[in-house]
């Protein structure tokens, strides 16, 4: 888990501080950002391993943030949790749909639990026969090419 | 001199009539007598000619209404009144009941609140009121053309959908027996109501079409209103609630608290569980009083499912050294329901059973699969619900009278949320309960659910 970064977009001030000490203490990177510029500014200059994205902020909607970074080739590769306060939120299947890997129900978990789903979910991207989505790269999954010569 | 048809009118016989005074036969009431015999001499002097109605009566003593022609004419070399009476009874109480259905029609016209238009088989424009003119802003002088389109030119450019609204009109042309309802969207934020009937005679041929159309503007709003706040307000509510839930999960994660510290930490959490589930409650009740609830069917295995919850559940139990038992289960269950609704099910069930079974009790969860459906059965050995008000219980705001002994605030909604949430996947929720000995409740489920499209998911 380390050196693992972890980029937070979260406008809420103790929502954040929470997140971020406690992916701190589980031995993360962390990084963050309080509103949606921000935070696409953060994750071109950083290039973080994840990125845990909050639904609503200010200056760009969760939505349009992640928009941009699936659009950006710079930023497209990397994995993005939405982190929702309302479950079953529109908002959510549409964030599925953009490219997000997975969210997460704010008010309906123990904040430990967050910590879990990202451990999870780094674990199954260091297996990849345990892969949920065929579309995640990983270099484990590199195929040799056979190169057949005439001479 | 008179003719038979007068006598068949009257009743009398010639000779009971010739050479007396019409004035004096009592044919005419004493009432109207000075009137009758002021026309006859106007007549006589050459004034003019008169129709009126007077009452005769005739020799029975029937009474008949009579419209009157008083002529001058020349009768055997002498001036004469030719009077000629027609019994137009039936035809002036026709008339009286016609005038009367007319005011009655026009009062209703102008004091319904919609704007009614009436126009005829060719599209011609036959009545409308005031509230039409009011509600579309159409100038006196458009409404005078009486033409259909010329009142379409000057309503459809004010409509969100002009196109839409014309090829309603057309279609109902077509298919002119027809009915319709629809919503109109005008360019300055109004809603209509739009509503319309054909006007079909008794031998079923279309006569025209009445509309009716009514500002719902403020109601939609309201609507609109309502929803958003509610919205907001459990979005806003629940960020403080997350915040104080896992600043306390961090701090209880030190081991060197005092004793004390880390009971009132968990109160605290606790409190606050309970007021997230609240927010939680009171948001799915105004959906379901709102219409449609979206169901979103999902795989769920619902034995790790419930498991999971049941850690969360375990914090509150273990305050009051409650036993929380889920062992009666099949190792695995898949099923496809919406995970917010079966979490709202088996949340309200377990939560009430901790709630309402005193300290070092226990609670039960059992799960089985049998015959395509699941049962859920979730007891306690609490405080019961009394007879007479388990038919009841489920109702809405309604609390078991000894509920407030254990716990003093409670919404009543728990068990009214869980019974619609459990219908709204088409199961069956019931209850055994035995006052002061525990409860059992019951849920059947189906293994799986359709899709639902409604205005709202379920909040989780």
């Amino acid at each position: 888990m380390k050196n693992v970064k972890v980029l937070l977009i979260e406008d809420d001030e103790i929502l954040s501080k929470v997140i971020f000490e406690e992916l701190k203490d589980a031995g993360f990177g962390a990084i963050r950002a309080f509103d949606g510029e921000a935070g696409l500014k953060m994750a071109k200059s950083s290039k973080p391993d994840l990125i845990l994205l909050d639904l609503i902020l200010p200056k760009k909607h969760g939505l349009d943030v992640l928009k941009e970074l699936k659009s950006s080739p710079v930023t497209a590769n990397i994995p993005v949790i939405i982190l929702s306060m309302l479950g079953q939120d529109e908002d959510i299947k549409k964030g599925l749909k953009l490219g997000a890997n997975d969210y997460i129900v704010k008010s309906q978990h123990p904040l430990a639990e967050i910590i879990e789903k990202i451990k999870d979910f780094f674990a199954k991207e260091q297996h990849p026969e345990a892969k949920k989505s065929p579309k995640s790269k990983s270099s484990k999954s590199k195929r040799t090419k056979v190169k057949i010569v005439n001479k | 001199m008179v003719s038979k048809a007068l006598l068949d009118l009257t009743g009398h016989k010639k000779k009971e009539l010739i050479g007396k005074s019409v004035l004096d036969l009592q044919l005419i009431s004493k009432e109207e007598l000075p009137a009758v015999a002021k026309k006859i001499k106007q007549v006589l002097a050459g004034k003019k000619e008169f129709f009126h109605d007077i009452t005769i009566t005739t020799k029975n003593g029937k009474k008949l209404i009579g419209e009157i022609n008083d002529k001058k004419i020349k009768y055997q070399g002498k001036d004469a009144v030719l009077i000629i009476a027609r019994d137009v009874t039936q035809q002036r109480e026709i008339e009286r009941e016609l005038l009367f259905k007319s005011i009655l029609l026009e009062t209703q016209k102008e004091s319904s609140i919609d704007g009614i238009l009436i126009v005829d088989d060719k599209g011609k424009i036959l009545s409308f009121n005031e509230q039409f003119k009011k509600i579309w802003g159409i100038p006196e002088k458009v409404l005078k053309t009486r033409l259909d389109e010329k009142m379409l030119a000057f309503v459809t450019p004010q409509l969100e959908n002009p196109d839409q609204f014309i090829k309603g009109v057309q279609y109902l042309y077509k298919h002119k027996k027809k009915k319709s309802r629809d919503k109109i969207l005008l360019k300055d934020g109004r809603v209509f109501d739009r509503y319309s009937a054909p006007l079909i005679d008794p031998k079923g041929n279309y006569l025209g079409r009445i509309w009716f159309f009514r500002d719902i503007t403020k109601r939609v709003r309201l609507d609109k209103l309502k929803t958003e706040f509610v919205s907001i307000a459990s979005h806003q509510l629940r960020t403080p609630l997350t915040a104080i839930r896992w600043v306390t999960e961090r701090i209880l994660r030190n081991n060197d608290l005092p004793a004390k510290t880390r009971e009132y930490l968990n109160d605290i959490h606790f409190s606050c569980q309970r007021l997230s589930d609240l927010v939680t409650n009171l948001l799915n009740v105004s959906r379901f009083e709102e219409g449609e609830i979206t169901i979103y069917p999902e795989r769920i295995e619902l034995v790790s499912f419930i498991e999971n919850y049941l850690k969360e559940a375990a914090l509150s139990a273990k305050g009051k050294e409650i036993t929380l038992l889920f062992k009666k289960h099949p190792s695995k269950l898949i099923v496809s329901l919406d995970r917010n609704i079966l979490r709202n099910i088996i949340q309200s069930l377990v939560s009430n059973a901790i709630e309402y079974t005193p300290h070092k009790g226990k609670v039960e969860i059992s799960l089985e699969k049998r015959d395509s459906r699941i049962f859920l059965t979730v007891s306690d050995n609490g405080i019961g619900i009394p007879q007479k008000e388990q038919a009841t219980i489920f109702d809405k705001f309604t609390r078991g009278s000894n509920a407030s002994l254990q716990k003093p605030f409670g919404s009543g909604l728990g068990l009214y949320l869980a019974k619609r949430a459990v219908e709204l996947l088409k199961g069956r929720i019931w209850l055994k309960s035995e006052e002061k000995k525990g409860s059992e409740f019951f849920v059947e489920l189906p293994l799986k659910v359709k899709k639902k499209i409604g205005k709202k998911p379920f909040a989780p």
